[in-house]
C-alpha cells in the first residue's frame, strides 16, 4: 500500500470510528489526489463540501473539534491555507491555552505542497518553519505511509490541532523494511557511519536514492526524517551525528529561519564536535518557476546531493563522476517535472 | 407609567444599573495604573444585555470580541472573578493569563473573548457546526461589534452558517465607531443588517428608541428562533468612554462634543434611573461595593 492509498485507508479508518468524525474539503467529491477517493459516497453524512472560505472554514473546523466533533480538513495547497493563517496564529491553539486546557481541539489540517508540472511559485511553497512557528500546533512532514499512518493514529489524542504538509511527490511513496524506528517523531530511515543526512519531506526520498547509489560502494550515509517539526527528536539527531561527525542538511525551501537551520544549531548549542563544517542545501532560488526546464534548475536533484556528500566525505573527483552517471541513469527514467511516469498532471 | 420604560421589566433595569455601576468603578480605579491591561469599556451600551440571559439556556455557548465585560456581564459571569482578572491575580477568571480583552466564563457559556476584530466569528460557526452535526438541541451566540463587518471572515462565516443553516445568533452591535473612526468614513452603509440579507439570513435590529417592550420582543424573537437557524440581530447603541480606557473623549477622532452631549442626555440608563428613584441608591452603593473589591486588590498590592 502506498502513502496515497494509506491515507485514504486511514481517513475511512477516522470516519468509519465515530459519527461525530467529520472531513471537509472544497471541492470533496473529487478525490483530493486519490486520496478520499470514493469517501463521501460512503460516508455522506460525515463529508462536507467547503466553500472557499479558507478562514472561516480552518477557525470553523478547529473550534468544532473543541466541542462534539473531530474534523479533517484538506486543502489543495499549502498555499490556500495562508488565507487561513490569522486561525492558525491566533486561535487554533491560544484558546485551549486560555481556558486552562479546558478546551481541547484534536483536528487535521492535511495541506499540500506541489511540484512539477508547471506548478509555478503559487502551487509549490511549503511555509513549513512559519506554521512550525505557531505555539501549540503540531506540525508535520509526511513522506512515508507509517508517517500518514502515526499522524492518524496520534491527532486525535493531542489536545492542539495537526498540521500535515503532505508533498504532493510523497503520494507515491512505499514503506521501507519493517525495521525502520516505527512510532517516533523523528527516525532514521538508514543506517550508515560516515555521514548524516537530515531532510524532511520529499528530499528524504532524494536522500534515499543517494543512500542507495552510496551503499554499493560500502559508503554508509545515515539518512534521518525528521518528520515532526514541533517535536525534533534532537536526541536522535545528536547520537547520529556524534557517531558520522558529518552532517548533510536538506532544506525544502531556500528561507531564512529554515529547519534545518534549527536543527544544526541545537547541534552546535549541544556542543557536538564536527569533523567538517556541515552542509546545508535547499532548492534554489526565491521561488520555483513554472517552466520545466527552469524548475529543473531549481529544485535539489541527486547530482546536487552526490556533489555535497563527496565533497564532505573528500571523496576523489573520480568516484563523484561515477556517482553523478549513475544518479543521472537513474533520472532519466522520467520526465524531471513528474514524481514517476505514471502521473500526469495538471496536479 | 413610562411609556420607554415599564415597570414589568424593573429587575432588568436593575441589572444595568449593576452593569453600569461595575464600569464606572473600573473606570475610577483605571487610572490608578494598577490594572494592567487593555479594558473595552461598553458604559452607555448596557441597556439590552439583560434581556440576554431570559433566552439563552444552560449548555448553550457566546463567543464575545474585545469590548468583553459586556457579554461577561450579560451571562452572569462571576464578577470577583472578572475583577481578579483584570488586575492579573491567580483567581482571576483566566488566572490571569487573558486579562480584559479575553474574558471567559466557561461555566455560564462565554467561551472566547479574542480581542482580533471578527476572529472569534468563526469560532461561533464551529460551535453551531457541531451542535448541529450532532444533533444537540443549544444555540450559539457569536457577538460582534460594527467594524467586525469589514473583515472578510465575517462575510466567510455568514455565508457558512447559512449554507449549513446553523443554529446560530450574530449579534452586531453597531455603536458606529471602529476606535475613534466613524462607520461614515469605512463604510458605505451603515446598517449592519444588510449583509444578511445577502447571506439570506433573517434579521433583526433594535434601534436607538430605547423602547424596552420593542427592545425585549426584538430580543426574544431572534433568541428563539436562532435555536433552529442563523439569525442576525443589529442592536444600536452609544459608547460614552473612549474606545481603549476609563476616559470620556469629546476629542480624539471623529465624535464631536455636539454628538456626545445628544447621547449622554440620550443614555438609557439616565432614562431608567429618571424613571425609578430607588434605582440611583442602587447604583451608589453597587459602586462602592465594587470599588471596595477593587480596593481590596490594589491594596493586596500594595503589600507585596
Amino acid at each position: 500500500m502506498n502513502h496515497q492509498e494509506t491515507i485514504k485507508w486511514k481517513t475511512k479508518e477516522f470516519l468509519e470510528y465515530s459519527k461525530n468524525n467529520i472531513l471537509l474539503c472544497e471541492g470533496v467529491n473529487d478525490g483530493f489526489y486519490g486520496t478520499i477517493e470514493g469517501i463521501p459516497e460512503l460516508f455522506s453524512s460525515q463529508c462536507y463540501e467547503l466553500p472557499c472560505s479558507e478562514n472561516a472554514s480552518v477557525g470553523m473546523a478547529l473550534s468544532a473539534s473543541a466541542y462534539e466533533l473531530t474534523t479533517i480538513i484538506c486543502f489543495q495547497r499549502v498555499e490556500f491555507a495562508l488565507l487561513a493563517i490569522e486561525q492558525f496564529a491566533n486561535n487554533a491553539a491560544k484558546n485551549n491555552f486560555l481556558a486552562g486546557g479546558n478546551r481541547p481541539n484534536p483536528c487535521l489540517f492535511r495541506l499540500v505542497i506541489g511540484r512539477g508540472w508547471g506548478q509555478g511559485p503559487s502551487h509549490s511553497q511549503s511555509f513549513e518553519s512559519m506554521f512550525a512557528q505557531i505555539t501549540g500546533l503540531n506540525v508535520f512532514m509526511p513522506v512515508f505511509p507509517r508517517d500518514s499512518r502515526y499522524i492518524f493514529e496520534n491527532f486525535i489524542n493531542y489536545s492542539s490541532p495537526t498540521i500535515s504538509l503532505e508533498h504532493r511527490w510523497t503520494h507515491y511513496a512505499q514503506d521501507m523494511k519493517d525495521d525502520m524506528d516505527t512510532n517516533k517523531k523523528s527516525y532514521r530511515v538508514s543506517l550508515g557511519s560516515n555521514l548524516t543526512i537530515l531532510g524532511t519531506s520529499y528530499n528524504v526520498l532524494l536522500g534515499l536514492k543517494v543512500v542507495e547509489l552510496c551503499r554499493k560502494r560500502s559508503i554508509g550515509l545515515e539518512l534521518i526524517n525528521i518528520f515532526s517539526l514541533s517535536e525534533i527528536d534532537h536526541d536522535l539527531i545528536k547520537a547520529s551525528v556524534m557517531k558520522t561527525r558529518k552532517v548533510l542538511a536538506l532544506d525544502l525551501d531556500d528561507r531564512r529561519y529554515s529547519v534545518v537551520s534549527d536543527v544544526l544549531c541545537n547541534l552546535y548549542l549541544s556542543g557536538v564536535e564536527l569533523a567538517s563544517p556541515p552542509v546545508r542545501l535547499a532548492n534554489k532560488g526565491d521561488y520555483s518557476p513554472s517552466s520545466p526546464k527552469l524548475a529543473k534548475e531549481y529544485y535539489l536533484d541527486c547530482c546536487d546531493l552526490i556533489i555535497a556528500v563527496c565533497k564532505i566525505l573528500g571523496l576523489s573527483d573520480e568516484e563523484r563522476d561515477e556517482l553523478i552517471s549513475e544518479a543521472v541513469e537513474i533520472e532519466k527514467t522520467c520526465r524531471s517535472d513528474v514524481p514517476n511516469k505514471e502521473f500526469s498532471g495538471p496536479f | 407609567m413610562s411609556e420607554l420604560f415599564p415597570e414589568k421589566y424593573i429587575n432588568e433595569y436593575r441589572k444595568c444599573i449593576e452593569f453600569r455601576a461595575l464600569q464606572l468603578a473600573i473606570a475610577k480605579r483605571y487610572e490608578n495604573q494598577e490594572m494592567r491591561c487593555p479594558i473595552h469599556l461598553s458604559i452607555g451600551q448596557e441597556y439590552w444585555l439583560p434581556l440576554i440571559k431570559s433566552g439563552f439556556r444552560f449548555g448553550d455557548r457566546c463567543f464575545s470580541s474585545h469590548r468583553s465585560h459586556s457579554m461577561y456581564m450579560a451571562l452572569g459571569g462571576n464578577i470577583e472573578r472578572m475583577i481578579s482578572e483584570l488586575y492579573g491575580s491567580p483567581n482571576g477568571s483566566l488566572s490571569g493569563y487573558g486579562g480584559s480583552m479575553h474574558l471567559k466564563d466557561l461555566e455560564v457559556g462565554l467561551e472566547a473573548s479574542i480581542p482580533i476584530v471578527g476572529s472569534s466569528i468563526p469560532l461561533a460557526i464551529g460551535s453551531a457546526f457541531a451542535a448541529k452535526h450532532a444533533k444537540k438541541d443549544l444555540m450559539t451566540i457569536a457577538y460582534f461589534g460594527d467594524g467586525a463587518c469589514e473583515e472578510g471572515v465575517f462575510h466567510e462565516s455568514l455565508n457558512l452558517a447559512s449554507l449549513y443553516n446553523l443554529p446560530i445568533l450574530f449579534i452586531c452591535e453597531n455603536n458606529s465607531y471602529s476606535c475613534n473612526t466613524h462607520y461614515r468614513r469605512r463604510q458605505v452603509n451603515g446598517e449592519m443588517k444588510r449583509y444578511a440579507k445577502a447571506f439570506e439570513i433573517k434579521s433583526f435590529d433594535i434601534r436607538e428608541t430605547y423602547n424596552y417592550s420593542n427592545i425585549e420582543s426584538s430580543l426574544s424573537n431572534a433568541l428563539k428562533l436562532a435555536r433552529d437557524k442563523p439569525i442576525f440581530l443589529e442592536i444600536n447603541s452609544y459608547r460614552l468612554y473612549e474606545h481603549c480606557g476609563h476616559r470620556i473623549d469629546t476629542s480624539a477622532g471623529d465624535r464631536t462634543n455636539k454628538e456626545f452631549k445628544y447621547y449622554s442626555e440620550k443614555d438609557p440608563i439616565v432614562g431608567m434611573l429618571r424613571e425609578y428613584e430607588e434605582l440611583r441608591i442602587e447604583l451608589e452603593e453597587l459602586s462602592v461595593e465594587y470599588d471596595n473589591i477593587c480596593e481590596k486588590h490594589e491594596s493586596n498590592r500594595k503589600d507585596r
